[in-house]
């Protein structure tokens, strides 16, 4: 196929620029709540697509055909499509240029899960189901779940980019739901990463299960949070999730152009001095591993803010032609029929020089969040996460459990509050998507952080 | 995709049966797209795309078993086939699993509008850029971040070993954008507007464009304001999140796993009576309607709310059969996975005052434009950042305001709501929502 991809490339017109992509995506999912399988599916999802940049203008097709009039129609496709588009461009499409990459890179794991058979998924995922459910007598519900995506990317482009790259992302998720009394309290522990079956060494399902029984028995009793702004300690997970949806939406330079709160922060002070904030494909065992992007950019590491300055934004060939930059290597699609986008992949918080045990001293009053839930960040950098897992900061102690806590801010202010950052450096964010028009796999994380922002805990109250 | 895909999926019906299948379905779907992008303020991309593939549903021993190949071949079907009869053979057994019988489908009326299968790029690519155009010439603080036009035309066939064999086709208009205003230092909260329809000559780019503008330039110059406790208007965007609970506690698979508020709640008092709420698959000319469901099922109307009492769980074939009850035809999902509950067309009641009387009748409250919240979905609790609220004193509203937020619950709130408008704003899509503003009393804000 990788023949037919180059005759693509080789015969193509004058003035044209392609690039073309292979994926085969297998996905595996095996469900199971409250005792029962729900489901187990194997997805097959394999194709071509071709983008084409034709007098500025970009022309994208794809096609499930892999035979070779089938490639070419779709290039023909791709190439019509960008000639049609280019009459009525207002700013013409450039591209910087790259260095071409060439290489076969491989992240299959210790343990790769082509090695083992969908009987031992069920069982697997089936077992740890009912050892929830038998796990306490207030445990009436649960959801176990196992996706792995399996790829095999071919990135060829006419510049001379030429690389194969395979991979396998697995997660796992086993949720507890804890009722009594009329009260009904869930927990979900989660884990994903880049790699194979040895995700069950590194997050075995036992220490998981007793995460989230534990967990949501503990939230029916847990009090809730005092509203109002105190210093929090974020683990690396909140960390990670903050960097990626309150900052890192804002520097991606398709956002930056539209006028997101990054735009003209270049070189200037945005968080504290302790803050340097990366995002990188490089960690090869992390769910947004990439080591070329699918316009055959090598995936350098980009330091997006350096001891509190911005230095830059994640780029595209095109806008890093237009803000005359390298490219990051942070275009990317989610299947062969979606077009690249701007997308982040492992961003995190370089680690400090702090012992964890130090983030907590000295701390009168304040919340120790340890694991984030669903959230949302704004064009000015304000955000709102729920964060299920939180304990009080009592006399630099960690206290009890409080439930329903969320925590809103901007940010950029948050950054500047920041006061410490410890060495316990971890990415551990993997697991779910992150959505833009398409979803993509990342991940993120840092050492664990000490900040100042907006808590409320007055939801619900029952 | 033509009727002739029925003659390429039946021969499998005849062979997994051979191989020892209780049951079998194979779904096939072919999408083919014309879309054109746009991305800070510029067209960027004109995208042509054909998706296919077959989902296949094996039940052997009372074991399912699911796969799918993105491609109509035989051999690969055949593969997928295989496949799906390995993983029953390793799949627990489910007693209650079981394909749907056939039943008399009637073609909805005005589904596909032939026009489409003469669109062209050209014609897409000026949609996109008239939708482009006429939202920037609305105001020049008006920033777009991304958005698009796409014209679709959706294919859809079916056939189980129970006799089912259908097929069906869609033509979908689908346009939107997301964005934000911006005056100087002032970013506004991002929003956005999208619509589809089925017929060519229903595309109303211009009042997407309008609308869009109007909600991202509201946004602008907004203030913060003191915590207190009032009535909450929540515009038709933010009832959504609203009834986006209410929906997901209503669908059988939610409430038979126990993670739905309405559980044991059939035929009980659940919101104010002025609250009614119908889905219907069956409306001709609507982009959330089809002939029949993921699973070969006619669409029916079905009132989920009556007057304020919850009348109507939504069911597929397999969670009705564990109630003895039949599908509601409400099996929704691509052919790449195992369907699931979804929704057609949803249509919350209008009310009998406009949205200026209530307005007028409020003396100290909050009209809340977007809420971004991630409420439990169980318990209904939620807190969330009003986005583009508009401070209401004394019956007039007095400006925007930020960095404010809500705290309630979606379930209390439906016996609190003291006023539903007889404006309807329709997200036409798939599916499709028709919501009014509705006025939920004793709201806590949050400062």
């Amino acid at each position: 196929m990788k023949e037919i991809l180059q005759q693509v490339i080789d015969t193509r017109p004058d003035g044209v620029h392609v690039e073309a992509r292979f994926h085969q995506r297998k996905k595996i999912e095996v469900r199971a709540d409250k005792g029962k399988l729900q489901r187990a599916i194997v997805d097959d999802f394999a194709g071509i697509g071709i983008r084409v940049l034709y007098s500025g203008a970009w022309g994208f097709a794809s096609t499930s055909k892999i035979d070779k009039a089938s490639i070419f129609e779709t290039f023909n496709d791709a190439f019509a499509a960008a000639k049609n588009l280019a009459p009525s461009m207002k700013e013409k499409i450039e591209l910087a240029p790259i260095k071409p990459i060439s290489g076969t890179f491989k992240s299959l794991g210790k343990d790769p899960l082509a090695n083992h058979s969908i009987e031992e998924r069920v069982k697997l995922v089936t077992d740890i189901d009912k050892k929830v459910l038998n796990a306490d007598e207030k445990i009436k519900g649960s959801l176990i779940f196992l996706r792995e995506y399996h790829n095999h990317r071919i990135v060829m482009n006419s510049d001379g980019s030429n690389v194969e790259v395979f991979d396998s992302k697995p997660d796992i998720y086993v949720q507890a739901v804890a009722h009594e009394a009329g009260k009904i309290m869930p927990y979900m522990d989660a884990r994903g990463m880049c790699g194979g079956w040895e995700i069950f060494k590194i997050s075995p399902p036992d220490k998981m299960i007793k995460t989230a029984v534990n967990t949501a028995i503990k939230l029916l009793d847990a009090p809730l949070a005092k509203g109002g702004k105190h210093t929090v300690v974020m683990d690396p997970k909140v960390v990670g999730i903050i960097s990626h949806e309150a900052i890192g939406h804002t520097v991606e330079s398709d956002f930056v152009m539209s006028g997101s709160a990054a735009k003209g922060k270049i070189g200037k002070k945005v968080a504290s001095e302790h803050v340097t904030m990366v995002d990188s494909g490089e960690q090869d065992y992390a769910s947004g591993w990439l080591p070329v992007d699918d316009a055959g950019v090598e995936a350098k590491k980009t330091v997006i803010i350096e001891k509190g300055v911005m230095k830059s934004y994640l780029h595209s060939r095109f806008t890093a032609h237009h803000f005359g930059v390298e490219p990051t290597g942070s275009e990317r699609a989610f299947e062969y029929n979606d077009e690249p986008l701007i997308r982040m992949r492992n961003t995190y918080l370089e680690p400090g020089d702090f012992k964890r045990e130090e983030l907590f001293e000295n701390i009168k009053f304040g919340y120790y969040l340890v694991s984030p839930g669903g959230g949302q960040a704004d064009s000015s950098a304000e955000f709102m996460f729920s964060m299920p897992e939180t304990y009080e900061i009592k006399n630099g102690e960690i206290g009890s459990l409080v439930k329903n806590v969320t925590v809103t801010g901007n940010a950029f202010e948050v950054l500047q509050s920041v006061d410490a950052v410890a060495n316990d450096w971890r990415l551990e964010m993997g697991n779910g998507h992150c959505g833009k028009w398409q979803p993509a796999k990342v991940d993120g994380g840092g050492g664990t952080t000490r900040a100042i922002a907006l808590v409320s805990g007055s939801v619900g109250g029952k | 995709m033509t009727e002739e895909i029925l003659s390429i999926l039946d021969p499998f019906v005849n062979k997994a049966m051979k191989l020892g299948a209780d049951e079998v379905e194979l779904f096939a779907r072919q999408r083919k797209q014309k879309t054109v992008n746009f991305e800070a303020n510029n067209l960027k991309s004109a995208v042509s795309t054909l998706i296919e593939g077959v989902g296949i549903r094996v039940l052997k021993n009372k074991s399912l078993g699911f796969a799918s190949v993105n491609t109509l071949k035989k051999n690969k079907i055949n593969e997928g086939l295989k496949e799906a009869f390995a993983i029953a053979k390793v799949s627990p057994p489910e007693e209650f699993y079981i394909l749907p019988k056939k039943q008399k489908i009637t073609q909805i009326p005005n589904l596909f509008d032939e026009a489409i299968i003469n669109i062209s790029m050209d014609d897409a690519i000026e949609y996109s850029n008239n939708l482009l155009k006429s939202s920037l010439k609305i105001d020049s603080r008006i920033s777009i971040d991304s958005g698009n036009f796409e014209a679709t035309e959706d294919y859809f066939a079916i056939v189980n070993s129970n006799g089912i064999n259908a097929f069906d086709k869609k033509s979908d208009f689908s346009y939107g954008l997301f964005g934000m205003a911006i005056d100087g230092d002032d970013i506004g909260s991002f929003d956005a507007e999208f619509d589809a329809v089925v017929n060519e000559s229903e595309i109303n780019i211009q009042k997407t464009a309008e609308e869009f503008g109007n909600k991202v330039l509201q946004n602008l110059n907004a203030k913060k304001t003191e915590s207190f406790e009032g009535p909450a208007i929540f515009s038709p965007d933010a009832a959504q999140l609203v009834f986006y609970l209410v929906i997901e506690a209503a669908k059988a698979s939610n409430i038979q796993t126990g993670s739905s508020y309405l559980q044991d709640k059939l035929g009980d008092k659940i919101a104010v009576d002025n609250l009614s709420l119908i889905d219907d698959g069956t409306l001709p000319n609507s982009p959330g309607s089809r002939s029949f469901d993921r699973e070969g099922v006619p669409h029916k109307k079905l009132n989920v709310i009556e007057n304020g009492t919850f009348t109507g769980v939504f069911y597929d074939t397999f969670t009705a059969n564990k109630e003895n009850l039949k599908s509601t035809g409400h099996a929704g999902g691509s052919f790449r996975n195992i369907p699931n509950i979804s929704t057609t067309n949803l249509d919350i009641k209008p009310g009998k005052i406009s949205i200026d009387d209530i307005i007028s009748e409020i003396k100290h409250g909050i009209l809340i434009q977007r809420i971004s919240a991630a409420p439990d979905p169980i318990s209904g609790d939620y807190s969330g950042a009003i986005k583009g609220g508009k401070l209401i004193k004394n019956g007039e509203i007095t400006g925007t305001l930020k960095e404010v937020s809500a705290v309630g619950n979606v379930f209390t709130g439906l016996k609190n709501i003291s006023s539903i408008s007889k404006e309807q704003k329709p997200f036409r899509g798939t599916p499709s929502w028709f919501v009014p503003y509705i006025v939920i009393d004793d709201m806590k804000f949050i400062s």
